[in-house]
């Protein structure tokens, strides 16, 4: 599960997350990962919905308010 | 059945239901009256090759269905990949079949059966993603008593928490998991450890994932503009678009 090991270094490793901003085919090579295509797409667009305009990334607690408000 | 499964307290309440027996045996009178209101469209003026298709396509549907489940049922520590295809099983079979069901009377065509099917069996697991959610929305609101510790364990979030973080960590985490029901600090834990690991951007990139996926299906010029987009919104409600 590549996608979910990207997204624990992301969420733990700032210079990877800025890394991963700035050339993303480069910082998945430096640490030995690879994800598709589309997983790449697919992470790209759920990262630019989860990170918050202070930059921080989504909680549970607001993902939970975001999904289920309709509810 | 999924209900008895999780020993979902909130649901029992809800719909007045006290034992496990009367669940299983309400579910079960549910299959049959299925199975008969499709057997009635024998008599009905509608192709006899539709219907068979339809009366199939329910039954190994619903074998999928019980092989998810069983593995569910069966097991209490599997990985994150064998939680996302059980999902497709327990969850995307349900909603495949119902997509399947509706398309088969309009057409034999099996390339747009088989898109309609898939955007079925996407949005069913957009479903369950969303009921893992809900575990964490009554975690969060530490309503103890209305709280599942079994479907929290095997929801998303923390199936992809147990999956990265280190050994150590990982043993901390499932401990407080163990604990929840009992101890209201194990709660903080859970929630600290899930957020610090990124299980909210995980459950936000596979629901993307899924979304995108589901309407990718439907981008077939055979589908008349219509039910497309009303499909369409049904998934960008899911998303917390619409």
């Amino acid at each position: 599960m590549t996608l979910a090991q990207v997204v624990y270094q992301l969420s733990t490793d700032s210079e990877f997350a800025a890394r991963m901003q700035a050339d993303p085919d480069g910082a998945l090579a430096e640490r030995g990962l690879q994800l598709s295509h589309e997983e790449k797409a697919f992470l790209t667009r759920g990262l630019r919905r989860s990170t918050q305009p202070d930059g921080n990334l989504i909680s549970m607690q607001e993902v939970t308010s975001l999904y289920l408000g309709w509810r | 059945m999924d209900g008895v499964q999780d020993q979902d307290i909130e649901l029992e309440r809800q719909a007045k239901l006290t034992s496990p027996a009367e669940w299983l045996n309400l579910a079960s009178a549910t299959y049959f009256l299925a199975n008969i209101i499709l057997v009635d469209l024998l008599s009905k003026n509608i192709d006899s090759d539709a219907v068979q298709s339809i009366m199939r396509a329910y039954h190994e549907r619903l074998i999928e269905m019980c092989e998810g489940q069983h593995q569910d049922i069966t097991s209490d520590d599997f990985s994150l990949q064998d939680y996302l295809s059980m999902l497709r099983k327990k969850s995307g079979s349900f909603f495949a079949i119902a997509c399947y069901a509706g398309a088969r009377l309009a057409t034999d065509n099996s390339r747009y059966l088989e898109r309609l099917s898939e955007f079925g069996t996407r949005l069913g697991v957009m479903v369950q993603i969303l009921d893992d959610l809900e575990d964490w929305k009554t975690l969060e609101a530490a309503e103890s008593a209305r709280f599942s510790k079994i479907s929290l364990k095997k929801s998303l979030p923390a199936l992809y928490t147990l999956e990265v973080l280190p050994e150590k960590e990982r043993s901390a985490f499932q401990e407080a998991l163990d604990r929840i029901s009992d101890q209201p600090e194990a709660k903080h834990i859970v929630l600290e450890w899930a957020n610090r690991s990124g299980a909210a951007v995980y459950t936000m990139a596979l629901l993307t994932q899924e979304a995108e996926s589901a309407i990718d299906m439907l981008q077939d010029d055979f589908f008349l503009m219509y039910p497309k987009e009303k499909l369409i919104a049904i998934v960008r409600r899911f998303m917390g678009e619409e």
